[in-house]
């Protein structure tokens, strides 16, 4: 069932639209669009091949507002798909960047092997591994049941039709926003229920993100051979600095958090919720989802150095400056009240607008100003007042 | 012996004959108030002398000498064109202080009568002026002191922080990856994951030092045109 949804395109995103249309206060160092590759259009066209085109038509509006129950039925069996079999592929993944004038994209043919109930190992030429599976340590903080529920409250799901990808029968399923415009295509195999292929679009209608398996081999598995020693590939990775161990926080952590000045947003809007916090140092990520869409907010206490951003761009916002690399994924940065914000976005840019305006953005330049005598000499008056006043 | 008062003065520009610097010091070594003050005027004095020069426009001192004549401004003094240099207040010359030159009345402060009065009036306009700023001075540099990040404790304001971006990226991948239905460019992130290393490089730039490119299919790294279309037929 779709919950309400508010009113999009805000100017803040317009304004960061716009920013990325080639307008940035300063240089933009290292921010070149990339382009030229022809790979991209091939690979699209490949696919186009491999795919058969959907059978039926999308989903009549007529149905807004209500949820397809085969929908729901084949995203229950695909959200818990991983826990049961395994499979390994070959993965084309191309995105686009959420700031849309940008023209920024990337893309990859990537390796994926997935071990049921286990991590997904992401490689390219055997030479980079990542594991992508973090649910591991981590408390659900979303109401509801897991990813379907944050999918079928934020968006109406359809059965439209059955399409073939990289071989497999495949019933696809549309998630629409409340005015009917397309939010994903799934093409769901018809088997397992695997996501075999996926693709989310702009509410402009642009298209955001876009994945297909070109091959795939598919393995039910018991859970009891499950292995995890995939999980030490990351932290030796060559060249990489080895990440702070994140720790999975539950809601009374962040009730503390937020007492200690972390923000610590529960929604972003109204349907993007938080389901995942950790603690990174002493940072916090916060990650947001609605199903289809995801960001990762990240607090941490200080004043942001601008000057020590490499390949980021400044865009006035508001009051403030916020410090963005077009990604993708869309990375923003800002100083806001005494903390240093950080989103990376694999959402609309209407997404972090809401993270703007619950946390509007400062001028770092500005605010270091007023860290000078000014600055020190109130704090000193507040310290003497603090000494005087008998209650303080 | 009565308190010094405006001899305070006096005393510490050495401006009293022999018998009165007697008499003014021995009422000190009896007199507790009489000592503050002039440790107070020396302090302020010090203080005078360590200001960097500035220069008082022609303005404001006549406005300042109208202020304290009540027959209406002195007639400017020809002999001298240039104003008093604030800290160059010469308060060690014994007769003749350098600001009554510099503002062309060169009077000594032995006057008597209503001139006398006059200068002790405007001498200690001056100095309640000289105190004033000193103490705020102080009092401004006491502030300054207890607000520095060093003496704040708790208080002490937020660091500079540049975030670990690369690393917040890699995370935000982790987390959306536990994620069925999410999009999996994130995936993109640890395979490209050298354009934060790489001093700006873009993403799936052939610079990255990977050895990757568009002709590399089974592991390639492609830059793409932005492209609305979904190569999905009859859509």
């Amino acid at each position: 069932m779709r919950l309400p949804v508010r009113a999009r395109g805000s100017p803040v995103s317009d304004r960061l639209r716009r920013a990325g249309d080639g307008r940035p206060l300063g240089s933009r160092p290292g921010v070149g669009t990339r382009r030229g590759a022809l790979a991209v259009p091939t690979l699209l066209g490949v696919l186009v091949l491999l795919v058969v085109p959907v059978t039926a038509g999308a989903a009549p509006d007529s149905l807004a507002g209500t949820d397809d129950a085969d929908a729901v039925e084949l995203l229950t069996r695909s959200a818990g798909a991983r826990d049961r079999i395994s499979y390994q592929g070959t993965q084309y993944v191309s995105a686009w960047s959420t700031l849309r004038k940008s023209q920024a994209s990337a893309s990859a043919v990537v390796k994926v092997r997935h071990q049921a109930g286990g991590p997904t190992e992401v490689g390219v030429q055997d030479t980079q591994t990542a594991i992508l599976h973090g649910e591991s340590g981590t408390t659900w903080l979303a109401d509801g049941g897991g990813p379907v529920d944050l999918l079928i409250g934020a968006y109406d799901v359809y059965l439209v039709g059955e399409a073939s990808v990289a071989g497999r029968r495949a019933d696809v399923v549309e998630a629409r926003r409340a005015d009917g415009s397309l939010a994903a295509r799934l093409w769901l195999d018809r088997q397992t229920a695997l996501s075999l292929r996926r693709e989310t679009y702009t509410t402009a209608g642009q298209l955001l993100n876009a994945s297909a398996f070109v091959d795939i081999s598919i393995t039910p598995a018991p859970t009891c051979c499950v292995r995890h020693h995939l999980e030490s590939a990351w932290p030796s990775s060559p060249g990489r600095p080895a990440p702070a161990e994140p720790s999975g926080l539950r809601w009374e952590d962040i009730t503390k958090l937020r007492e200690n000045g972390f923000r610590c947003l529960e929604t972003l809007g109204e349907d993007v919720v938080l389901y995942e916090a950790r603690q990174l140092g002493d940072a916090v990520q916060l990650s947001y989802s609605d199903g289809v869409m995801s960001v990762s907010v990240f607090e941490q206490p200080g004043q942001l150095d601008p000057q020590r951003l490499d390949g980021y761009v400044p865009h006035e916002v508001g009051n403030g400056v916020v410090y963005t690399r077009e990604g993708p994924p869309a990375r923003f940065t800002w100083s806001s009240n005494g903390q240093v914000i950080t989103v990376v976005a694999d959402a609309p840019a209407e997404i972090v607008d809401d993270v703007l305006r619950a946390m509007p953005p400062e001028n770092p330049e500005e605010v270091r100003q007023d860290d000078g005598l000014v600055a020190r000499i109130g704090r000193g008056a507040q310290k003497v007042g603090s000494w005087l006043n008998p209650f303080g | 012996m009565k308190h010094l008062d405006e001899r305070v003065s006096d005393l510490i520009d050495d401006r009293l004959d022999h018998d009165e610097r007697d008499r003014a010091l021995a009422h000190l070594a009896s007199c507790e108030s009489c000592r503050e003050a002039v440790e107070m005027e020396r302090f302020a004095k010090g203080v005078l002398r360590s200001l960097p020069g500035v220069d008082v426009p022609a303005s404001l001192t006549d406005k300042l000498m109208a202020l304290a004549e009540p027959a209406g401004p002195l007639p400017p003094d020809e002999s001298s064109t240039d104003h008093a240099d604030v800290a160059a207040w010469n308060v060690e010359a014994p007769s003749t202080s350098s600001v009554w030159a510099a503002t062309g009345y060169g009077g000594t402060p032995h006057q008597t009568g209503s001139g006398r009065l006059f200068v002790d009036r405007h001498r200690r306009g001056l100095r309640v002026a000289a105190v004033g700023m000193a103490s705020t001075g102080a009092l401004l540099v006491v502030l300054a002191t207890l607000g520095a990040p060093s003496n704040t404790g708790g208080d002490q304001p937020p660091g500079v922080v540049v975030p670990p971006m690369e690393q917040f990226t890699v995370e935000h991948a982790r987390s959306t990856g536990g994620l069925p239905f999410a999009e999996p460019a994130s995936v993109l992130v640890p395979t490209l994951g050298s354009d934060e290393r790489g001093g700006g490089s873009p993403v799936g730039s052939q610079e990255s030092g990977r050895g990757v490119g568009a002709a590399d299919v089974a592991g390639s790294i492609v830059d793409a045109p932005a492209s609305p279309s979904t190569g999905i037929a009859g859509e």
